[in-house]
């Protein structure tokens, strides 16, 4: 009886210990799950972008107090002399005038791009992924640009009409296949007069208080056929350069673009857009003190959205931009312009005004609303002014192109993680089965 | 998007690690059993962990080879647990 008692006990305190063991086992197994996977878990968007420390393409940053463009408030009603925008714009120019720090944030992301063998600054991998297909149909006063791009399972496609019929016009379409719904953009800017104006205010922008002294529209100016070109970029890279100017030679306007990334006077041009140079010789002023203000006008039915930093920035193609961002819950495309110009050889501020309204239209027996957006560019007096100025999308293979390299950085990782989860996994295996044979 | 990949993936590699060392564990188990038993019954269980741990291992190999993530189709992986199936159902109605 006492032999039984004392035996009973044993096996309990026995199966004690195991349950302890067990539970103790299992704690420890799980804490190291853990320690395992944290790595590769903890913020994985430190993983973004392309090796270079960039970060997600397609969300160029953006002020939580910009409604700068005073475009997205809806109101359906033509904003007031714009000055909302202006102010607001002024303090954006204000936040964004630390050039030293951009310069150096630049040299930064220069510096750790590698694998780059003609040295234009991009990464050869990335170049090589993001090659896009280009077809154009040139006609006299028209051109048609396709552009078409295929990786894997992503591919992208738009297209370009430029034409001079009712002066310079530039209509874009995108479209993607990467997201099931609002995969299309679709834009136009309309390059419309220049304007002579007295500056009443002195601030250095044209303003709808100024005077305007004249006008000289593109609207009904005769311009030259299209002059097409095969040139080559400073890295070597093959560029098309189309050009057309007014029969009097005051207004001149060359386009760029290429298949790859192309390094055009300093700065990059992605194969998803086109450099624009807008050049004014010899305009005749018709008052000694007046400005020159140049206006162009982008239609859309998106939501727009200025921005004193513009992606080519944020990737760092270009320095010192201001864009005008269209924008879809999946797509960004953009009329970016420089913030300087080179006014008679010497590098000058310029000054933008956007006004914007929306313009309700009837068709097919559908209520469309265009958001139209007048954008002037003021300009320093002189007799040659060079603008440049661009306008594109962040193609889906800036995001395919990060989301590859993601893949590669997380495979690495998980190779690790999955050895690790292997130890694990017969730590545990092997635990319960000499847990089991000691029952 | 990019979070929504991590996980996804974090996933798949947990999952796949314990099929692979779990059914080659029962393998090896039910192998030493069959040893010592030498009941056949345990053959055809020894089989379909073996199964379990080829299932397993091609399930790896296509997390870090994304080439071979086309050969790897639902039907491919069915036919896995088909014979799983048949192999059980010998064994539960073997005498």
């Amino acid at each position: 009886m006492f032999k039984n008692k004392v035996t009973f006990e044993c096996n309990n305190m026995k199966k004690r210990k195991i349950s302890s063991a067990i539970m103790v086992f299992f704690i420890a197994l799980l804490f190291l799950i853990s320690i395992s996977l944290s790595s590769v878990i903890a913020d994985p968007d430190n993983n973004m972008g392309n090796g270079n420390g960039n970060m997600d393409p397609l969300s160029p940053p953006k002020d939580p107090d910009d409604d700068s463009s005073g475009i997205n408030d809806g109101s359906g009603e033509r904003k007031q002399g714009g000055n909302s925008d202006n102010e607001d714009y002024d303090q954006n120019r204000e936040q964004n005038q630390n050039e030293e720090q951009n310069g150096d944030q630049n040299q930064e992301r220069k510096q750790n791009r590698e694998g780059d063998d003609d040295n234009d600054d991009i990464d050869d991998k990335q170049e090589r992924y993001q090659h896009r297909k280009t077809e154009m149909v040139f006609e006299q006063n028209r051109t048609r640009i396709r552009s078409e791009w295929k990786q894997d399972e992503y591919e992208d496609e738009f297209e370009i009409i430029f034409d001079i019929e009712q002066g310079p016009r530039l209509k874009f379409d995108y479209e993607n296949n990467m997201y099931s719904s609002e995969n299309e953009l679709s834009f136009e800017v309309q390059i419309r007069e220049l304007i002579e104006y007295i500056d009443t205010n002195k601030n250095g922008r044209y303003e709808e208080d100024d005077v305007i002294v004249n006008t000289y529209s593109f609207e009904k100016t005769n311009f030259n056929n299209f002059t097409y070109q095969n040139q080559f970029s400073d890295d070597g890279e093959k560029i098309n350069y189309i050009s057309t100017q007014t029969k009097d030679e005051i207004f001149k306007m060359d386009l760029y673009f290429s298949s790859n990334f192309s390094k055009i006077n300093n700065q990059i041009v992605s194969p998803t857009e086109i450099k624009i140079d807008f050049i004014i010789n010899n305009y005749p002023f018709e008052e000694e003190s007046t400005q020159l203000a140049l206006r162009t006008m982008l239609v859309t039915e998106h939501e727009t959205e200025l921005d004193t930093e513009s992606f080519d920035e944020i990737q760092g193609f270009s320095e010192n931009e201001s864009v005008l961002n269209i924008t879809t819950i999946n797509n960004v495309g953009f009329f970016s312009w420089a913030e300087t110009v080179v006014v008679d050889n010497i590098t000058k501020p310029v000054n933008s005004t956007i006004q914007s309204q929306i313009i309700e239209t009837i068709r097919d027996d559908e209520k469309i609303s265009n958001k139209v957006s007048n954008i002037y560019f003021s300009y320093p007096r002189g007799s040659n002014i060079l603008h440049d100025p661009k306008l594109g999308v962040v193609g889906i293979s800036f995001e395919a192109f990060a989301l590859q390299s993601i893949g590669y950085l997380i495979n690495m990782d998980n190779i690790v993680s999955y050895i690790g989860i292997c130890i694990l996994a017969s730590i545990l295996f092997l635990g319960v089965v000499i847990i089991r044979k000691r029952i | 998007m990019v979070i929504e990949m991590v996980i996804e993936m974090m996933e798949s590699i947990i999952i796949y690690a314990f099929i692979t060392i779990f059914s080659f564990g029962l393998f090896s188990v039910s192998i030493l059993s069959y040893k010592k038993s030498k009941n056949r019954k345990l053959i055809f269980v020894s089989t379909v962990f073996l199964l379990f741990f080829i299932k397993g291992i091609i399930l790896s190999l296509s997390l870090f080879l994304p080439d071979f993530n086309i050969y790897i189709t639902i039907p491919i992986l069915a036919i896995f647990d088909l014979l799983v199936l048949f192999l059980l159902f010998i064994a539960t109605l073997k005498k």
